[in-house]
């Protein structure tokens, strides 16, 4: 029993150019729940691209079964015995619940030439759910189930492969008590069977019930691991709230009286739950969530890519509809997203197209542009936001992380809003352009603008933000004053 | 088009041919000749041009004085410096909180900050410095407290044993140092002896150091040596400071605020 099926010894992985897997080592064992916990961006989604064989690990070992392995591919590792249901859900849209199933456990029984038995898998797979206490129609196609019952199935799916090491990312978050228990009951029934899961969550006290051991990431290392019995919830996330940096934001004081923004019981399908806040003028309003929280579905309805089912926006005393990204850049907001190079800035066109193509209006004489304008306009950005190297025509595809973000928050600067919507704005960047980009905020607030910031960073949160909402399923669970606050307290909000 | 835009294209036009005309100018940038020749009239004022019929020729500019130079202290927006000064003290005015007591040592960014001082309500200011005295008392709500002592003739401040003395009496929890070098070897560093003495002795006697310095200041050492760097909780300064002196004091765990001055804003 105390042979553990897959251990890590000293495996290290390069991701990006500024963030690693550093020392991982850590055993799974047969019928044992290992947790893994950490706050976004410590590397636990990482880690289980390594340990599922898509990502190659660079330097260390992988010991599984008692034999040193390399995983060429996720197949690979499924082929080995290495089962990894993701976050996103990956099931085939046009083929029935059955199909889905048993996909991946029957197709390799079937010979080329012979022929399927639709009703064997039928039967089945009606079999199954009787055993797992589920209600499911086998004929029912993907495509028309809602989004916890999709997750069920890959649950299911799961259960079904039957693996060594069955790894469930972030299962639990958009689930109901019931559905959560629908997963409890696979997790037992799997470990029974004598397999090893390994869980990653953020609801400890989930963990705390079905785990057996915890390991705990912090910036792409294991930075606690052990048997979960000896740590209590308050243990768990004082741990991972000890903050690894020093206070060195750039933080301004503004005497504020003025609201600027008003969110009154906004509702989103069963995404978001009558969010209201409010926003004043120069205020830096802070917002965390994890990845499920709706916070993605919160950024779409205030830049109107969304349309809210029910609620309010009171933009400067006046209630405004937003349909579309374009009434929002019409009535003052503007959204720096995190994904820039799908939503933001065009790879293929040079600096000066992607300084210059949110404001063409000012710069156009009866509907035709001035090279010489545009340009020059785009130079002094260029020198103003240090954007480097910097050279107009150069194509934006080719620049660094930090300075594409600067390319994008010019753009939307150059336009001019109240409210500035930054969607993780430093994520993945250096110190140096990070300090240039609280810089650039100041600016904005130094201007009279507002800023919402959307981050994962608690550090930034805590540093730059007056106030700071917690987003969790939907709802905000807290609303902390930044200066009678702290790391901790926020984790323990977001655990919640 | 935002005026200030215009202005800066015309500019960057006549440095480019030398010699602009009206009516082209109005082609260009499809305003009237009348608002052309508005923005020339601005130019002219500010001694970049010299108008001409029908147009403008560029001005020879004439050396900017050195930076460290702190003697005259010039109020007209022509000086060279004026708006990197400026843009340190825009962002500095927003450190200061409402009911603050805070020193500004003499220095034109203390100068530019006490100006702006009348944005704030129940602020106590200690300075070494006539002229920031003078704008500081300019509003009834907040207080101005001099420092008495020798007046230096070039900087029109307090130095000397008197005023040494006259700090001990006071404790401050913001005080606003101007100095003439940072570097990461040597520290901060001032150009005369009075200075660093005046800054010696208000160092004990307050809460948060807050540095302000022109960004051509950094990588400089000046003779009077003051202290390391690490005493400052706050830097401020242009944006246009080596990436790796932001990355050094953001590790050291220095606050650092830089004017990058992005927005533009103006009546189309």
């Amino acid at each position: 029993m105390n042979i553990p099926v897959l251990s890590l010894i000293d495996v290290h992985k390069k991701i990006s150019d500024i963030f690693h897997l550093k020392n991982i080592s850590i055993d799974f064992y047969p019928g044992k729940v290992c947790a893994v916990i950490g706050e976004n961006g410590s590397g636990k989604s990482s880690l289980m691209n390594v340990i599922s064989g898509l990502l190659p690990i660079d330097k260390g070992k992988m010991i599984f079964d008692n034999k040193p392995v390399s995983l060429s591919s996720i197949n690979d590792g499924k082929t080995k015995g290495i089962y990894y249901v993701q976050q996103e859900t990956n099931l085939f849209e046009n083929l029935t619940v059955a199909e889905n199933i048993f996909i991946d456990s029957l197709s390799y029984s079937y010979s080329p030439f012979s022929k399927i038995d639709f009703n064997e898998i039928y039967s089945m797979a009606e079999e199954l759910f009787d055993e797992l206490n589920v209600e499911f129609d086998p004929l029912a196609y993907v495509k028309n189930m809602n989004l916890s019952q999709r997750q069920i199935l890959s649950f299911i799916k799961a259960y079904v492969a039957n693996a060594k090491i069955t790894i469930f990312d972030e299962p639990s978050s958009a689930l109901t008590d019931i559905e959560n228990n629908i997963l409890f009951n696979i997790i037992d029934l799997l470990k029974s069977k004598g397999s090893s899961i390994i869980l990653i969550s953020h609801k400890i006290d989930r963990i705390l019930k079905v785990g057996d051991q915890v390991a705990i990431l912090r910036n792409g290392s294991i930075i606690e691991k052990g048997d979960l019995k000896d740590y209590s919830n308050e243990k768990i996330i004082q741990i991972i709230s000890r903050s690894s940096r020093i206070d060195s934001f750039p933080k301004l004081h503004f005497e504020r009286e003025e609201k600027i923004l008003s969110i009154e019981n906004i509702n989103y399908k069963n995404n978001l739950n009558n969010i209201s806040f409010s926003l004043q003028k120069q205020e830096i309003l802070g917002i965390v969530g994890q990845s499920n929280s709706g916070k993605q579905q919160l950024i779409d309805v205030l830049f109107g890519i969304s349309k809210p089912d029910l609620g309010n926006i009171i933009l400067d005393g006046t209630s405004i509809h937003i349909s579309h990204p374009h009434d929002a850049m019409e009535k003052g907001l503007a959204l720096v997203p995190e994904d820039k190079m799908e939503f933001s800035i065009f790879g293929k066109l040079d600096l000066t197209n992607n300084l210059t193509m949110s404001s063409l209006k000012r710069f156009s004489k009866n509907y035709v542009l001035d090279n010489y304008i545009t340009t020059n306009v785009a130079q002094n950005y260029i020198e103003k936001l240090n954007i480097n190297p910097g050279n107009p025509q150069d194509y934006i595809i080719h620049y660094s992380g930090g300075n594409q973000q600067k390319v994008a928050f010019a753009k939307s600067i150059m336009h001019f809003a109240k409210i500035y919507i930054l969607d993780e704005p430093t994520r993945g960047m250096d110190l140096a352009s990070k300090n240039d980009v609280y810089n650039i905020m100041n600016n904005l607030l130094i201007n009279g603008s507002s800023i919402i910031i959307f981050s994962s960073d608690f550090d930034e949160i805590l540093g730059m933000s007056d106030r700071i909402l917690v987003l969790s399923d939907g709802e905000i669970t807290a609303e902390l004053d930044t200066d009678h606050t702290n790391r901790e307290e926020l984790v323990y909000y977001l655990t919640l | 088009m935002f005026a200030i835009e215009r202005i800066r294209i015309i500019k960057n036009y006549l440095l480019e041919k030398n010699k602009v005309s009206v009516n082209e100018l109005s082609k260009m940038l499809d305003v009237s000749e009348v608002t052309i020749r508005r923005d020339l009239e601005k130019l002219e004022e500010e001694g970049m041009l010299i108008r001409t019929h029908g147009g403008a020729v560029l001005k020879k500019q004439t050396n900017p004085s050195n930076s460290n130079n702190m003697k005259t202290k010039s109020t007209d927006s022509t000086s060279p410096y004026s708006d990197l000064y400026e843009e340190i003290a825009d962002i500095a005015i927003h450190i200061i909180e409402n009911g603050d007591v805070i020193m500004l040592a003499n220095g034109i960014i203390n100068y530019h900050i006490a100006k702006k001082l009348d944005q704030k309500k129940n602020v106590t200011v200690l300075t070494n410095d006539l002229l920031v005295s003078i704008e500081a008392s300019s509003s009834s709500s907040n207080k101005a407290v001099l420092l008495g002592g020798d007046v230096d003739y070039e900087t029109k401040a307090t130095f000397g044993a008197l005023t040494a003395m006259d700090i001990q009496k006071f404790y401050v929890n913001k005080v606003f140092i101007e100095v003439d070098g940072i570097d990461v070897d040597t520290g901060i560093s001032v150009s005369t002896i009075d200075k660093a003495n005046l800054i010696n002795s208000i160092l004990p006697n307050s809460k948060e150091k807050i540095i302000l310095c022109l960004g051509s200041n950094f990588n400089k050492t000046a003779f009077y040596n003051i202290s390391r760097l690490d005493i400052a909780e706050k830097i401020v300064t242009n944006s246009n400071i080596d990436n790796s002196y932001k990355e050094y004091l953001s590790q050291l765990g220095i606050q650092l605020y830089t004017s990058i001055n992005a927005v533009e804003r103006g009546n189309i």
